[in-house]
Formats: structure tokens, sequence, C-alpha cells
């Protein structure tokens, strides 16, 4: 592995096979056995520590903010008409 | 709608012709189709496109529904497809290849030691939504339904590739891809808020 003067590590000589068990994890894919041998692996090489942390970080980021888009006002209504049905609901009639 | 029965005997209802049990099958499933088709179209207008597609075959086709999964997974289904095609036709494939060299080989990512926690930045609801949208849209078409589907719809591996008529190799490399662009324009997004909101 090689590193810049600013510190900022610029190649990661890592196996295919722990790459690959890397990925497996992040995909929720990995095995108990070959958890532990990345956990082994991950509490030894600081770089795959960030990187692993910092994936799993981020999904939980967008899964925590990912709500329901609402419809913006009409669109329900627009829906209904060009079906052809009448809304049950008075949600858009109370937006009026 | 609480369970499959009761939809099982709406969709009944509603293929016997019962206008008020079709109008709440739609009305219950309208806004999560909604929501997943603004997160593959990034687009109000191509998302409002989708939702009525997806309505309109779903009334023309009902009688097609099997009830082997429920009528969302189906009514979902739709959905994604319309959208995917709608996508190709359009051919949003911006920005595609800064992606593309995100392989294994430089699998880091860029500046990783310099990288920033979004779950740490104290920001308001609305904030974090905008940074996650704006991360989204630049994502290419091809990972971001990948992204979609498997990380924030939460679809397994193998239902994606199904989704998606892709293999799950691919899916894992997409999604690999994806996660590190994610990754590094969220990053960024906080930096750009928090200067934003200081100036």
């Amino acid at each position: 592995m090689r590193g810049s003067d600013s510190g900022i590590m610029i190649g990661h000589n890592h196996s295919e096979k722990m790459i690959s068990m890397i990925q497996k994890h992040l995909g929720r894919d990995l095995g108990v056995e070959a958890k532990g041998e990345l956990k082994k692996h991950i509490s030894e090489c600081p770089d795959c520590k960030v990187y692993v942390d910092s994936i799993e970080e981020t999904v939980k980021f967008y899964r925590k903010n990912n709500a329901v888009n609402e419809m913006p006002s009409g669109v329900s209504e627009r829906l209904f008409k060009v079906l052809e049905l009448k809304n049950n609901s008075t949600k858009e009639e109370n937006e009026k | 709608m609480n369970n499959h029965l009761d939809e099982k005997i709406l969709v009944q209802k509603a293929l016997d012709g019962d206008q008020k049990s079709m109008a709440i099958l739609v009305e219950t499933h309208s806004d999560r189709i909604y929501s997943l088709a603004i997160k593959l179209m990034r687009n109000e207008e191509d998302a409002e496109d989708i939702l009525q597609e997806t309505f309109m075959i779903m009334i023309k086709k009902l009688n097609t529904f099997a009830g082997k999964s429920s009528l969302y997974t189906w009514l979902y289904r739709i959905a994604t497809n319309l959208a995917l095609g709608k996508l190709r036709r359009k051919k949003i494939v911006k920005s595609e290849e800064d992606i593309q060299n995100v392989s294994e080989a430089s699998y880091l990512g860029k500046d990783i030691q310099n990288w920033k926690n979004p779950m740490e930045a104290e920001q308001d609801q609305s904030v974090m939504t905008t940074c996650l949208e704006h991360a989204i849209s630049k994502l290419p078409e091809s990972y971001r339904s990948v992204f979609v589907l498997r990380d924030m719809e939460k679809h397994s591996t193998r239902e994606t590739a199904k989704l998606l008529a892709i293999s799950e190799s691919n899916v894992k490399v997409r999604l690999m891809r994806a996660r590190l662009y994610m990754r590094d324009r969220l990053a960024e997004n906080m930096q750009c808020v928090e200067v934003i909101q200081a100036s």
C-alpha cells in the first residue's frame, strides 16, 4: 500500500479475495466463517476500516432519510380524473 | 387495507366492475408508487406520467393479476419497468464515465481520509433530504436504478437482478460503484450545505 505526503492513500494492494469479501459483507452476503476472517483483517487495516465504516454509515444515512415522497398537490386529483374514477378520499377536497 | 384477504376481495370486486373498490386500490397504492417513480425519474412530471400509466395498466390488466404476490409488488414491477423504459428512451447517461472509473482496483474511492460521516452532521431533516436527493440525481441511470431498488427499496440482489433483467454479479458491481459514488457525493454535499449556511 502506498500513501501520499498528505496522508491520502493512493493505492490499496489487497487480494481480490479480500475485496470480494468486503463487498459481500456490505451486501450482507458473507458467511459466518468468512466474517471472522474479515473482522480480523479490518481490525488490523485502518484503510479497510474507514472504507467499510464509511460505506455502512452512508447506507444508514440514506435509509434513515429515505422518506416516502408525498405527492404534490393536484397529482392525485389528476390521477383519478385520467382513470375516470371518483376519489373516495377527502384529502384532495381538504387541500382546496 | 389490513391484509391480503381484504386486498383479494377488493381486487375481485374491482374486476366485477365496482368502481369504488377500484378507487380504493388506486388510493391505497398511489403514494408509494409515486414515491418510487420520483426516486427513479428525479422529475415530477415524469413521475406523474409513470403513476398514471401504472394505474391505467392496472385497470386494463387487473384480470391478469394472479394474486401470487401482493398487488403492490405487481404494481411495483409495472412502475419500475415503465420508469426504466422511459429513462432508456431519454438516454440519461450523463457522467457514466466518472462512476465507471470507480472499480475494484480503486475501491477506496477518493479522499477517504477526509470523508465526513453524514450521520454526525447536525442538520435538519429537510437539509438532509435535499442533500440525499441531490446526490441521487447525480447518479447515472443504470446505477441509480440498482441503488434505489437494492439499497433504498431493500430488494435482494436476486430480486433486483430480476426486475432490471441483468445478472446478479452486474447488480453487485453497480451497487458497489453506486455506494462509493453516493458516499463521496454526500460528503461533498454536506460541505456545500455548511458553506451555504455559513454565508
